[in-house]
């Protein structure tokens, strides 16, 4: 394996979260490299503010540290576990903080004109991230908009109808739609990814 | 409430998208354990969590590391217990401990010193604004009025003790008196005694001396 590649954060081992858990320094460490820019792109989308951001992300590795949260090797991969984490705080975040530092619209959009998603990312992300895009740059803008302010801003249904100034039916069926049809192509991904 | 209708809301589930008492309906079918929705939301669970990698990407500034492995060092390790979380999104309930990923706890022992911290803040900023407020005067002249109950009490103790201690030492001067005499007494009896012994002595001369004249002729 090279090097001078990133380390996946889809690839985190889950004994690297174990230890990390347990006091090792280095584990922590490596836990932190592997993870630190997904979570912090996922908190910097969620709050609009790198200085929130950098804050959730304090709070979050404290807590492993500390062990306030504890990672099961059992219970899903340590990405999933740590994307779980930050979103909840950043979320938390952004209901109780003052509307100056509200978010602002951060279209995934973006995402393709990164100009330096190479440079931080493995290829394992990379192929994820391709996946993931494709999907939502082909859903229809108002399914895309209901999935991204349900899981970015953590509304109900209800809230994002009511944003969106649309019936809730309407919005309930975009977002169910929006996560079957990215779930197929995640199935579809993760066959050609064993049979690989 | 069918099957159906509950299958079709795993997705908005997934995603936290589902009000509370939809979503408490959800979890008690899927703790009832139905097997194809478990597996649906799982996948769902897979989908939620993959969004974030379509995101653009932004690197956490350099000195960010630093600063959480510094704090790191300064705060060793505690062993605390897991608790739920207080966000309800992608939050899954106690139920599925084995199956979805852990969920982040409201509070630790860290949060909790931390809390206590930021109570004794806020008693001693609420303290500040109940001196500045207009219930000032009507409140400190209460507060004087106990204090001059305290002093009034703190007083009347500190009289009590010395009168106790007064009794204490009369007590002891008694008792000293008591043994001087016990004492004095016992010499008397002593002295008593030993006058006794010499009259017993002279009764025994007298009468030795008048036995003798008896025999002179």
């Amino acid at each position: 394996m090279d090097s001078t590649l990133p380390r996946a954060a889809s690839a985190i081992d889950p004994k690297v979260a174990a230890r990390a858990g347990k006091g090792d320094h280095l584990a922590f460490s490596q836990l932190y490299d592997q993870s630190s820019t997904m979570l912090f792109s996922l908190a910097v989308q969620i709050l609009g503010s790198q200085e929130d951001a950098a804050e959730v992300l304090q709070d979050v590795y404290a807590d492993v540290w500390r062990k306030a949260v504890r990672y099961d090797v059992g219970r899903g991969t340590p990405i999933a576990w740590l994307l779980t984490l930050t979103r909840s705080r950043a979320i938390e975040r952004l209901r109780t903080s003052p509307p100056r530092i509200r978010r602002q619209n951060v279209s995934t959009d973006d995402a393709e004109n990164g100009t330096t998603a190479g440079q931080f990312e493995s290829p394992a992300d990379q192929a994820v991230r391709t996946v993931i895009s494709t999907t939502l740059a082909d859903l229809p803008q108002a399914q895309r908009q209901a999935l991204e302010l349900s899981y970015y801003e953590g509304l109900p249904s209800v809230e994002v109808a009511t944003r969106l100034s649309q019936p809730l039916d309407t919005v309930t069926a975009r977002i169910r739609l929006g996560m079957v049809k990215l779930r197929e192509s995640l199935h579809t991904y993760w066959e050609q990814d064993k049979s690989a | 409430m069918t099957h159906e209708d509950l299958e079709e809301t795993v997705p908005l589930y997934a995603i936290g998208a589902l009000e509370k008492i939809e979503r408490q309906t959800l979890e008690a079918h899927l703790l009832s354990g139905c097997i194809p929705c478990r597996t649906a939301l799982k996948e769902f669970q897979s989908v939620a969590i993959s969004l974030p990698f379509a995101l653009r990407i932004i690197p956490p500034p350099r000195a960010l590391k630093a600063k959480i492995m510094g704090a790191r060092t300064q705060a060793p390790p505690t062993e605390t217990s897991a608790h739920p979380s207080a966000t309800p999104s992608l939050e899954p309930g106690e139920w599925m401990r084995h199956l979805f990923p852990p969920s982040s706890p409201s509070t630790t022992s860290f949060g909790l010193a931390l809390g206590m911290v930021l109570v004794g803040i806020l008693v001693l900023l609420m303290f500040q604004g109940w001196n500045s407020s207009p219930r000032v005067t009507e409140d400190t002249r209460t507060l004087a009025e106990l204090q001059t109950q305290v002093d009034a009490a703190n007083a009347q103790l500190r009289t009590l003790q010395q009168q106790l201690s007064e009794r204490e030492e009369f007590l002891t001067q008694t008792r000293e008196e008591l043994q001087r005499r016990m004492e004095e007494l016992a010499e008397v009896k002593d002295q008593l005694i030993q006058r006794e012994a010499e009259v017993d002595d002279l009764t025994a001369q007298l009468a030795e001396y008048s036995g003798r004249s008896a025999r002179i002729p």
